[in-house]
C-alpha cells in the first residue's frame, strides 16, 4: 500500500461532522511508491488514478493537488477507467479480472468480473452505452459489461459479447 | 476510448489506428498513419489529439488531428520513461504515468511541455525491503526499493546520518528488536510503513518514510503524531473524517490537540500523556466547518450554516 492510512482515532463520538461515530484517520500522501503503470481520469476531470508496479491504486484530486486516496488493488492495474457520472474507478488485473473501487468509501464498488483469459486486459468505459469494453486478446471478439446491470445487480453480471 | 464514450480506437499489428462509433459499432476509418509498436496510447476526437508510448523506449509521442481529418507527423514530448496515458477530458491535457512513480500532466502544445508541467504529482517515497535496529539500539535503519537507506535516531526522535550496513537476512548484527531505557520493543516492517510494538505485541506507534523527501511521520493509536516536515506549510498530510476521501481536512485543524515532539522517544521511553481532546469536544463550540479547495491547491475553511 502506498500512501498510507493510520486509523488514528476510532469511533470517536461526534455531533456536528457526521451522524453516528467519527472516524478520523491521518493520511499521508506518499504518492505511488513504485512504478506507474496505469492512469486515467474522472470523467468531470477532477479525478486522477493510476496504477502502480506495488499494486495499489493511487488517487489525486486535481483541483486541490493533493492525494486522496490509497486502494489496496492487490493486482497491478495497467488499464483504468472511471464509470460515467461516478467516482468508481475500474482498473484490469493481472488475472484478466476487472475490480471496481468506490473512490469516496474507499471500498469495491462491485464484486470482480472476469473479462479476459490473459493477464491485463485493456478496457475502456464508453459512456453512451454505459459499458465497460475489454479487450481479450485470446479471443476473437471483446467482451462488453453493462454498467448499468452492474449497478442493479452486482452478483449476476455476465459479459455479453460483440 | 474518447472520454464522450462516443468512440472507440484500436491499434492492431498492422501498426494503423481504427476508428469505431458507438453505439452504433460503425467503423469511421483507419488512419493512414503508421503508429509503430505501442506500448500505450490515447485520443481525444473532440480535441483532435493522440499521444502513445512506442514499445519499448517509453517515449511519448504526439499527433494533432487535422480538420480535413488526416493526421499530421509525430512528436515526441520528451520527458522520462512512460508506461501509460490519459487525456483530459475537459482541458487539452495529457496525464502521463512514469517508470519513476510521478504522474505528470502536461500541456502537448508546448514547446518542452515536461519542463512545463501542469501538475507534477509526485512519488515521496518507495516500498520499505527492510528495518530493523542497530546493536547498540539507538539507529532504526529503513531500506527502501533501490536500497535508498534512512536511518532514524530512537532517542533524539530525528534522522541522523549514519553509515549502515546494507539489511538483509545474511546480516545478523541488526535486529528487529531493541530497548529504550530497559523498556523492550519491536520492529515490524509493512511494504508502506514501520510498526513499532511493545513487548506484549501492542501497536506503540505507526512510522512513515519517505525516502524521497527525506520525510517522516509517525502517529500513535491514540492520534498523536510527529514528523520532520515544515509543519508551517505541511502539504504531504492531511485528516480524512468519517472516511470520506474526498473532503480532506488540513493537518492544523487538529494539530494542535495532537502534535507531540518527540513523540517517538517518549513513547518507547513509556512517558504517559495527557487526555487529547475528543472530536466531539473540538467541534462541540464550534459551527460546522466545511472544507473548500480553491484552484490554487490552498484550502479555505469556511464556516457552515447548519
Amino acid at each position: 500500500m502506498r500512501a498510507l492510512m493510520f486509523n488514528i482515532l476510532a469511533l470517536l463520538p461526534c455531533c456536528s461532522l457526521g451522524a453516528g461515530d467519527a472516524n478520523v484517520e491521518l493520511y499521508v500522501e506518499s504518492g505511488i511508491r513504485h512504478s506507474a503503470r496505469g492512469v486515467a481520469y474522472s470523467l468531470d476531470g477532477r479525478l486522477i488514478a493510476a496504477g502502480s508496479l506495488d499494486r495499489t491504486i493511487i488517487v489525486w484530486d486535481t483541483d486541490t493537488r493533493r492525494e486522496v486516496a490509497s486502494l489496496p488493488n492487490r493486482t497491478q492495474s495497467t488499464s483504468l477507467a472511471f464509470l460515467p457520472g461516478t467516482y468508481v474507478v475500474a482498473a484490469n488485473g493481472e488475472e484478466g479480472q476487472v475490480q471496481f473501487w468506490d473512490v469516496s468509501k474507499r471500498a469495491k464498488a462491485f464484486p470482480d468480473f472476469q473479462c479476459a483469459e490473459r493477464p491485463s486486459p485493456s478496457i475502456a468505459v464508453s459512456q453512451a452505452r454505459s459499458e465497460l469494453l475489454c479487450v481479450d486478446a485470446a479471443r476473437p471478439g471483446h467482451p462488453s459489461l453493462g454498467l448499468e446491470h452492474a449497478h442493479r445487480a452486482p452478483s449476476s453480471l455476465q459479459p455479453s459479447w460483440t | 476510448m474518447s472520454s464522450d464514450g462516443n468512440t472507440v480506437a484500436v491499434v492492431g499489428t498492422d501498426r494503423k489506428l481504427r476508428l469505431i462509433e458507438l453505439p452504433s459499432l460503425r467503423p469511421l476509418g483507419v488512419l493512414p498513419n503508421d503508429f509503430g509498436n505501442l506500448d500505450a496510447f490515447a485520443f481525444e476526437p473532440r480535441l483532435g489529439l493522440i499521444g502513445a508510448i512506442e514499445n519499448g523506449h517509453g517515449e511519448v509521442k504526439f499527433w494533432t488531428w487535422r480538420v480535413d481529418g488526416t493526421v499530421g507527423e509525430p512528436r515526441s514530448l520528451g520527458g522520462a520513461l512512460a508506461h501509460a496515458l490519459a487525456f483530459s477530458p475537459i482541458r487539452p491535457y495529457l496525464a502521463v504515468a512514469q517508470e519513476n512513480g510521478e504522474i505528470v500532466v502536461v500541456d502537448p502544445a508546448l514547446p518542452k511541455p515536461f519542463s512545463q508541467p501542469i501538475i507534477r504529482l509526485a512519488s515521496l517515497g518507495n516500498r520499505i525491503e527492510a528495518a530493523a535496529m542497530a546493536p547498540d539500539s539507538t539507529v532504526l535503519a529503513v531500506q527502501a526499493w533501490y536500497d535508498t537507506q534512512l536511518t532514524y535516531d530512537v532517542k533524539r526522535g530525528a534522522l541522523v546520518k549514519a553509515v549502515v550496513p546494507r539489511l538483509s537476512a545474511a546480516n545478523g548484527e541488526f535486529q528487529d528488536t531493541g530497548t529504550l531505557e530497559n523498556r523492550p520493543f519491536r520492529v515490524k516492517r509493512l511494504e508502506d510503513r514501520v510498526e513499532l510494538l511493545g513487548a506484549d505485541g501492542r501497536l506503540i506507534a505507526t512510522m512513515v518514510f519517505l525516502d524521497k523527501a527525506g520525510a517522516w511521520v509517525a502517529v500513535d493509536p491514540s492520534g498523536r503524531f510527529d514528523t520532520n516536515m515544515d509543519l508551517s506549510n505541511v502539504n504531504g498530510v492531511h485528516w480524512v473524517v468519517d472516511g470520506k476521501p474526498l473532503s480532506p481536512l488540513p493537518l492544523e485543524i487538529l494539530m494542535r490537540d495532537y502534535f507531540e515532539p518527540r513523540l517517538i522517544p517518549r513513547l518507547l521511553s513509556g512517558s504517559t500523556f495527557g487526555t487529547a481532546r475528543s472530536l466531539n469536544q473540538l467541534t462541540a463550540c464550534s459551527r460546522p466547518s466545511r472544507l473548500r479547495a480553491s484552484r490554487q491547491g490552498r484550502h479555505l475553511i469556511k464556516s457552515g450554516s447548519a
